[in-house]
């Protein structure tokens, strides 16, 4: 009976949500609260059983224990700055919430820098000249496809220099510092959003398909899931 | 015949003792390495077994590895190793620095699991990452141009920046929101501070919240992460001050929408409907969420303009709204929109990186057709 009610529930917020393809009703207000308000509460209790507990509680405690007082001192800094931050409840100490919200700003734009660089562009421009230990500009795959012209000789010969134009229009078109009527800049725009509409238009048509993917998998639940309870309730 | 009897069966014995004793003769051999992991926070240790038995006689091994810290001591992994006479990796963790990392191999042997070997190692965390000293190099070049350009701007140097078509648009999309006596919907992404993306659409969400201030027009930003949500506010209410309209500011208009990504996005759209927005900007991080928005916005007839750096996502809006930023032009944003000296060296900055990154990949193009890799191995390892 448990498991009818839950799936008829289910199936029942599903089609709210998907009310709204027609228009704002009380059906799909009731679904979007309730999902708010229990993703609010949800995050809260994860918040507090993941993260204040093991992390704060347990060691500010464990350290109170031992008479570790640079431990216990490092996490009530840690504890009072996060306090500051519910002093925006107030208007007299709102100010007060400045700070974690520096303290936080300021660490994870500084923290990003290397990480970033490392990773989004040494390792990316690292693949335009080489991948899988291979040059992308390989002068002998050309002439394998000249001496053996077939379309996989052709995508092997093509692949590689294709991809290093498309890095190198791409990254000029994103300087601003020239004027648009700039030879290099002007030149370079066309191919440079030429590469980037076909790689968009790619990206669309597969998160499309994924998206379609869910949809699927949401009505198999109402008919070859759902449905075949009720259906054997009714009959 | 009983005396026979007993005979036979202690005949038999022996020759079962025997038989045993033949098979357990193999005494079980494992190769055991344990090496701390150089160049990292000293919290990595790998474990090599070798196991040095023919599988027929002995078939695995297992491996029990521990750490030691502070004299406690705790159990990290218990792996089984089937004997194939090759060397094996086991990757191995600890929570703390300066832990002693014990690994052990047992075998059985006469019915019984004996340990035949042990091993241990104590972590050290490395100040430097020299694998990564071509990052560091990159970053000390970058801070560097920034700082100079900086203070090039603000001496007054004139930074030129080129019409980015999409931000000439913020004006137009304001001015239509208030002749239509509609709000102005901001959404800053859906990530935490700590996204780039986030801090790039804080900065313009100052610029559209001055300008929303001198048409008097309701600014409503829905925020999902809270410290997000604290800095919104901390920047409209500034936006607000530096436009001469303090008193146009209500907290309650940047608010939280939800937590969880679906949730913001049905509390979103719901929004859109019922308040029926002349302009929304969606400027920042989104995932999976950013057509539900644009073509919900759509739907409602405001005027559009997004921008992120997620590629998988710049489709989505391209297709579905007036105006697309795409990837940087986002972090360009907003030094073109404030042409604040501080930014505008930044950006100036990021430009000159570019170049430089653009020479050293054409460089390394070249050198690498010639057939040196210096620039490959050394600069963009």
């Amino acid at each position: 009976m448990g498991t009818i009610l839950w799936s008829t529930f289910a199936v029942f917020l599903t089609l709210s949500i998907f009310s709204f393809l027609i228009k704002d009703n009380p059906f799909y207000k009731f679904a979007e609260h309730l999902f708010a308000g229990i993703s609010v509460g949800y995050l809260v209790v994860i918040t507090f059983t993941q993260i204040f507990i093991p992390r704060v509680w347990k060691p500010l405690m464990n350290a109170v224990n031992s008479g570790n007082i640079l431990a216990a001192g490092f996490l009530a800094v840690g504890i009072l700055i996060g306090l500051m931050y519910l002093s925006r409840t107030t208007d007299q100490y709102a100010w007060l919430s400045r700070y974690p919200i520096s303290i936080t700003v300021g660490f994870y734009s500084g923290y990003a820098i290397a990480p970033a660089l490392n990773a989004r562009v040494i390792k990316q421009l690292h693949s335009t000249v080489v991948a899988d230990g291979e040059s992308l500009l390989n002068v002998q795959k050309v002439i394998d496809f000249f001496n053996n012209p077939t379309f996989s000789n052709l995508y092997q010969a093509t692949y590689g220099p294709l991809l290093v134009i498309g890095v190198l229009v791409v990254l000029i078109y994103f300087f601003f510092s020239f004027k648009n009527d700039n030879p290099v800049i002007k030149y370079t725009r066309k191919p440079a959003l030429l590469y980037m509409m076909v790689g968009f238009g790619a990206a669309f048509g597969y998160t499309f398909m994924a998206r379609i993917s869910l949809f699927v998998d949401r009505m198999n639940f109402i008919i070859n899931r759902w449905w075949p309870l009720i259906e054997n309730k009714i009959m | 015949m009983k005396k026979i009897a007993i005979f036979l069966i202690i005949i038999l014995s022996i020759i079962t003792i025997y038989g045993q004793n033949n098979s357990d003769n193999v005494k079980p051999k494992c190769k055991l390495e344990i090496i701390d992991v150089k160049n990292e926070g000293g919290t990595k240790t790998e474990i090599y077994v070798t196991p040095q038995n023919k599988p027929e006689n002995i078939n695995e091994y297992n491996l029990k590895v521990y750490s030691e810290y502070d004299g406690k001591r705790k159990k990290l992994r218990d792996v089984k190793i089937i004997n194939n006479q090759k060397k094996m990796k086991i990757p191995v963790t600890t929570e703390k620095v300066n832990t002693k990392v014990i690994a052990e191999i047992y075998a059985q042997q006469e019915g019984k699991s004996v340990k035949i070997n042990s091993a241990s190692v104590k972590t050290k965390g490395a100040w430097f990452d020299v694998n990564k000293i071509n990052s560091f190099f990159a970053s000390v070049i970058f801070i560097t141009l920034i700082m100079v350009l900086v203070s090039h701007a603000r001496k007054g140097r004139d930074l030129f920046v080129r019409r980015i078509p999409g931000l000439e648009e913020i004006d137009n999309a304001v001015g239509r929101a208030t002749e239509m006596g509609k709000p102005v919907f901001y959404i800053p992404g859906l990530s935490t501070i700590r996204d780039v993306a986030t801090i790039a659409s804080l900065n313009i969400l100052r610029s559209v919240g001055q300008k929303v201030a001198q048409y008097s027009t309701p600014l409503k930003v829905l925020n999902r992460d809270p410290i997000v949500l604290g800095v919104a506010q901390e920047v409209v209410h500034e936006a607000y001050l530096s436009a001469g309209r303090p008193d146009l500011y209500n907290e309650d208009d940047v608010y939280f929408a939800a937590g969880s990504q679906f949730a913001f996005a049905s509390v979103a759209q719901g929004a859109m409907v019922r308040e029926k927005p002349g302009a929304v900007f969606l400027l920042g991080m989104f995932w999976a969420e950013s057509l539900i928005l644009a073509e919900t916005a759509n739907s409602v007839g405001a005027i559009q303009i997004a921008g992120t750096d997620a590629t998988s996502q710049i489709p989505f809006f391209i297709a579905s709204c007036d105006y697309t930023l795409i990837g940087e032009e986002l972090y360009a944003a907003s030094a073109y929109l404030s042409r604040a000296p501080k930014l505008l060296g930044t950006l100036k900055a990021q430009d000159y990186f570019k170049a430089i990154l653009l020479i050293v990949t054409i460089l390394a193009l070249i050198t690498n057709l010639i057939g040196i890799d210096f620039v490959i191995d050394y600069i963009l390892k």
